[in-house]
């Protein structure tokens, strides 16, 4: 059998059983995206000879000392949105198309830690703004399941990567649903964990109190092995955050409440996304879990509190690349700026892609003295109410399912409205705001033969609770395990 | 749809110092005219939300998070400058702070 | 045309917290260090990184707020304030806008006499936040004007003292930071070196002036980056004959958005424009999410003040009340800071009369420390050492000449009293001893006491010379002094 076809978990065990080596699988997964890559553009760069390096060290450890690596060997594709050490990290822009960190994001080491070996680093869009990887700065990324067809965003390289078959396992970040929707596309599991769970140091950010790193893989037990090991309080991030001590085993045959609001997504959501939720919804409840309708009365304010949050956070968070200390610096002397303003002007405007400049212009407008009440303020409130239904809801059920995409993958090149683009990541936003864990996992595919998925929310620190309720799913369907025609 | 006025829009561009129509991908501008004001008429649903008893705070962390004054190693000068598109002395050079 | 007017004053003060590391990194705080050689991905603004607040300053802070008898918050948060300039990395400086750890205060700036009542001027509010880089200004190797970025001093905790306009004149001002600065020192929340920007000052000025029968008040003046006291009093002196002169030409009041903002050239004694009128400062302020709100435990605060140093207020009224100091040699006591009044308390706690103490530490020590460029932590001679000797002196067993030649053998040589006193090289005589010894003189030479009682002072020079023989380690002017006293 070959490596590509195994979970992270049976990989990993059959590495630490010395059953295969790291060094092959990891050769395995380099000559895949070798092979590919210039069809997907998936990955931005790739570490042909630190992986291998990597994979001979482990391979080089006795297996005795191997126990304590629950992802030995296994490969994984990071976004490049985090800090690798002496590597690229240009988060898909112009403004970092050189930027080499001297630090690791502490997602990364903490990935090496647990034994996983880091391949390359994923296409994206430009800071993690856009839902369809065409705002990269670098290249587009294409859908795997059909060329031409959008793999959906921020994290589009990653969860390419991964339905690819290329690694079992990828790292992406999720703001308002950059893991999720991706995941839901591409036909992979994808989880936005609990704000907090995850640290976000050498993580670049986008709107820091919404960005956290979140995890793809076929399975759902694969994606809550990789949380487990990227989670944890961490003393350079004062918004990370340690969960109940004791993760709450859910004991087999137990029956959850699962909510549903089919308020908030009828009439908008395409006919097979809604015909492959509902019939997701009819395995529950043959599975014996109850299947309960709850209200969401907020729900109708949570994109234009999203973007607002997104925006201001956004037009802030990237005030700091400047031309100074390590971008590129443009001017309209040939390279070199004559004066302050021009340096910083110039290099903002061309170093910024379209819809980060849209974003930081629309963050601009909303902070801008006067109106910080009308908007960052009266966004703060909206989202104080999204979570209050959250935690009404979760008083009455242990998990919402719902859509997690309104459409399967558009089309690339497709001129859109962004109103319209905006609206789309109804289904996603919520749970950035309220800080809760969210996964997305393939239910289905559309006629037109494209994956679709259901989104699984439960309350802060319920990601087992999640995994369970879709690893149970899993067991009774193969949609995770369908490949695309590559 | 209306459109933003110009001087709102150099306003904009100058705060958040970026010059527009400088990246030959989009034809900023003439998006900005016409994409701001569209997606500000859709935020303006915030203005709806019943919430004068709603709190606008961030959770909040008590002094366990905070961290003990203590030095650490900082990096060499050399990896301070290691991306910097112009250095001299050990420094980031910049264009003249003040008039001559 | 003469014109009654008051000078009204308002400050904005930073001083650099006393913490080892920065506010958000534990880069050292240190002056003076290579450039950008005390930095790191947080202090840089690289991108990933991420703050983490400083303990010890939040802890400073609140020490100091509370000696400016501050409201301490209950919760309070850090705002990013946005603007481009090279020495800020992150492009927005991380402060407290809304949520001010420090509430309203005052600070009671001292009586100039015994007589006048000191007056109380309202802090309006203190905050935390972090400092910018340094920019040093010159010439790249194609000869173009540049600007260089050190980023050592980013990310150093400030400490922003606002007070409300209540201060008036330029002397109240100095007077007032003089009070300051002592109480910071007093508290040890900084180290105040002006010098080395530890202690910066703002100052907002403008005059209300009686014109016509009507109360009028001039546009406001801020001063930017006063650089030392003398530097405030002359910069206001100097605003304030440029406002009135401005008032008397112009006529124009203060209204919304006619606030200038003015450097200070003190080596030409001018002040130039920095921004005409209040341009549109938009700072586009909003909490910080990379710091969550932070709950100020009351504990903790109760802590901190049980902990509290005393203030040079209450120490003033302590050397005046408990120890009977004049109101000048308080004043010059408590001027030289919370370690010499602590020495000074020591001598008297040894025994040491408060006068004579006060006297010794205003004195001869403070010269000492003066020469040597000693604090009075470096001086070598324990309080309690120079508590004993002026007890002796106090006791007649030694004179105050003496005394002073001592205590500069102690210090000059490092020895302690017992060194000095058991090393036989001096050692005191008692007052008993030297009595009878001198009354044995007396009856032994009547010639000499005859010749001393006619006016020859020089005939009691052979007593001395006996008396040393048979009591070497008298003092001779003690023992002249007495003899003196027998004859009378």
């Amino acid at each position: 059998m070959s490596s590509q076809s195994l979970t992270a978990i049976a990989l990993a065990r059959s590495i630490r059983l010395g059953e295969r080596t790291a060094s092959e699988c990891v050769k395995q997964a380099l000559q895949a995206i070798d092979r590919g890559n210039s069809q997907l553009g998936a990955f931005l760069s790739v570490f042909h000879e630190a992986a291998a390096a990597e994979a001979a060290a482990l391979d080089s450890l006795p297996l005795s000392s191997r126990d304590k690596l629950p992802l030995c060997g296994v490969p994984v594709a990071v976004k490049d949105m985090f800090c690798t050490i002496g590597q690229p990290t240009t988060c898909g822009s112009r403004m970092m198309e050189h930027f080499v960190p001297t630090y690791e994001a502490r997602v990364v080491a903490r990935l090496r830690d647990a034994g996983a070996v880091v391949v390359g680093k994923t296409n994206l869009d430009e800071f993690g703004m856009g839902s369809t990887g065409e705002f990269s700065a670098f290249s587009p990324i294409q859908n795997p399941w059909r060329t031409g067809y959008s793999p959906g965003g921020s994290s589009g390289g990653s969860a390419a990567a991964v339905a690819a078959g290329w690694v079992p396992a990828a790292i992406g970040t999720d703001t308002g649903g950059s893991v999720r929707q991706p995941a839901a596309w591409c036909g992979i599991c994808g989880l936005k964990p609990t704000y907090g769970s995850v640290s976000r140091f050498g993580m670049v950010a986008f709107a820091s109190s919404l960005d956290q790193a979140g995890v793809f893989a076929r399975t759902a037990r694969d994606v809550e092995l990789i949380w487990l090991a990227i989670a944890g309080p961490d003393p350079s991030d004062m918004t990370s955050r340690s969960g109940p001590q004791v993760v709450q085993a859910i004991p087999p045959n137990k029956k959850l409440r699962i909510g549903v609001a089919p308020q908030i997504w009828a009439g908008k959501i395409a006919a097979d996304v809604e015909r492959e939720l509902q019939q997701a919804l009819i395995a529950w409840r043959q599975l014996g879990h109850d299947v309960i309708e709850i209200a969401f009365p907020h729900e109708r304010f949570a994109v234009a509190a999203y973007y607002v949050v997104a925006s201001c956070e956004a037009a802030s968070n990237l005030a700091r690349y400047d031309g100074v200390r390590f971008t590129p610096r443009w001017g309209n002397a040939g390279d070199q700026a004559e004066t302050l303003s021009a340096m910083y002007s110039a290099t903002r405007g061309a170093g910024f892609g379209p819809e980060v400049r849209r974003r930081v212009l629309l963050g601009t407008y909303c902070l801008r003295q006067g109106y910080a009440e009308q908007y960052y303020q009266q966004a703060c409130r909206a989202r104080r109410a999204i979570s209050a239904d959250y935690r009404q809801a979760f008083e009455k059920v242990d998990v919402i399912v719902g859509p997690t995409s309104p459409t399967t993958a558009v089309e690339l090149g497709a001129q859109r409205d962004p109103v319209e683009v905006y609206l789309a990541d109804a289904f996603t936003v919520s749970a950035n705001l309220a800080g809760v864990p969210a996964l997305s996992i393939p239910v289905g595919f559309s006629a037109d033969g494209m994956p679709v998925g259901a989104q699984l929310i439960g309350p802060p620190w319920s990601e087992h609770r999640l995994c369970t309720l879709a690893d149970d799913y899993q067991q009774l369907t193969d949609f995770h395990w369908r490949r695309p025609p590559v | 749809m209306s459109s933003l006025e110009p001087e709102l829009v150099e306003r904009l561009s100058k705060l958040a110092a970026i010059e527009l129509g400088v990246n030959p991908a989009s034809e900023d501008r003439e998006q900005l005219f016409r994409d701001i004001p569209r997606i500000v008429e859709f935020l303006s649903i915030l203005g709806e939300l019943p919430s004068v008893h709603l709190s606008t705070e961030l959770q909040a962390v008590d002094i366990g998070a905070l961290r003990p004054d203590v030095m650490n190693t900082s990096q060499s000068p050399s990896d301070a400058l290691a991306n910097a598109p112009l250095v001299a002395e050990g420094c980031f050079v910049v264009p003249p702070m003040i008039d001559s | 045309m003469t014109v009654d007017y008051q000078v009204v004053i308002g400050l904005e003060v930073h001083v650099q917290l006393r913490t080892v590391s920065k506010l958000f990194c534990g880069c050292a705080v240190k002056f003076a260090a290579p450039p950008n050689s005390l930095t790191c991905p947080v202090c840089c603004g690289f991108p990933g990184a991420l703050p983490v607040l400083n303990e010890q300053a939040v802890e400073l802070a609140i020490c100091a707020g509370l000696g400016l008898h501050c409201e301490i918050a209950n919760t309070t948060h850090w705002d990013r304030k946005h603007y481009f300039y090279p020495d800020l990395p992150k492009g927005y400086q991380i402060s407290q806008l809304d949520r001010p750890l420090c509430g309203r205060g005052y600070l009671e700036v001292p009586a100039e006499t015994d007589q006048s009542a000191g007056r109380r001027i309202a802090i309006i509010r203190a905050h935390v936040e972090e400092d910018a880089g340094k920019s040093l200004h010159g010439r790249s190797a194609d000869g173009q004007p540049v600007s260089y970025i050190d980023l050592n001093r980013a990310g150093t905790p400030l400490f922003e003292i606002v007070t409300a306009p209540d201060l008036r004149g330029s002397d109240e001002t100095r007077r007032f930071l003089v009070e300051l600065r002592l109480l910071l020192l007093a508290l040890d929340v900084s180290d105040c070196n002006m010098q080395e920007g530890s202690l910066r000052v703002d100052a907002n000025v403008n005059l209300h002036l009686q014109h016509a029968g009507r109360h009028i008040e001039t546009p406001i003046v801020e001063m930017k980056n006063l650089n030392s006291f003398r530097a405030v009093q002359r910069a206001i002196d100097h605003e304030a004959d440029r406002l009135l002169r401005t008032w008397q030409a112009e006529g124009i009041e203060r209204q919304s958005g006619n606030k200038q903002t003015r450097g200070w050239d003190d080596e030409r004694g001018r002040s130039y424009v920095l921004r005409d009128k209040e341009e549109l400062e938009d700072y586009r302020y909003f909490p910080d999410p990379d710091i969550p709100p932070l709950e100020i435990d009351a504990e903790w605060v109760a802590a901190i003040r049980r902990r509290l140093a005393r203030s040079p207020a209450e120490l003033r009224r302590a050397l005046m009340g408990q120890y009977g100091l004049s109101r000048y040699d308080a004043d010059v006591l408590v001027a030289q800071g919370r370690g010499a009044a602590e020495f000074f308390e020591s001598v008297v706690a040894a025994g040491g009369p408060s006068k004579a103490a006060a006297n010794i530490v205003l004195g001869d020590i403070a010269n000492t420390l003066n020469e040597q460029q000693w604090t009075i932590a470096d001086y070598p001679v324990s309080p309690n050492d120079v508590g004993r000797l002026l007890a002796m002196v106090d006791r007649g067993e030694l004179t105050q000449a003496l005394a002073r030649d001592w205590l500069r053998t102690m210090h000059r040589e490092f020895r302690t009293l017992d060194e000095v006193l058991s090393a036989g090289a001096i050692v005191a005589v008692g007052i008993e001893e030297l009595d009878r010894v001198c009354r044995q003189l007396i009856a032994e030479h009547p010639q000499a006491v005859e010749a001393f009682r006619q006016g020859k002072v020089a005939a009691l020079g052979p007593l001395i010379g006996r008396l040393r023989r048979i009591l070497p380690n008298a003092n001779p002017q003690a023992a002249l002094d007495h003899l003196k006293s027998l004859l009378k």
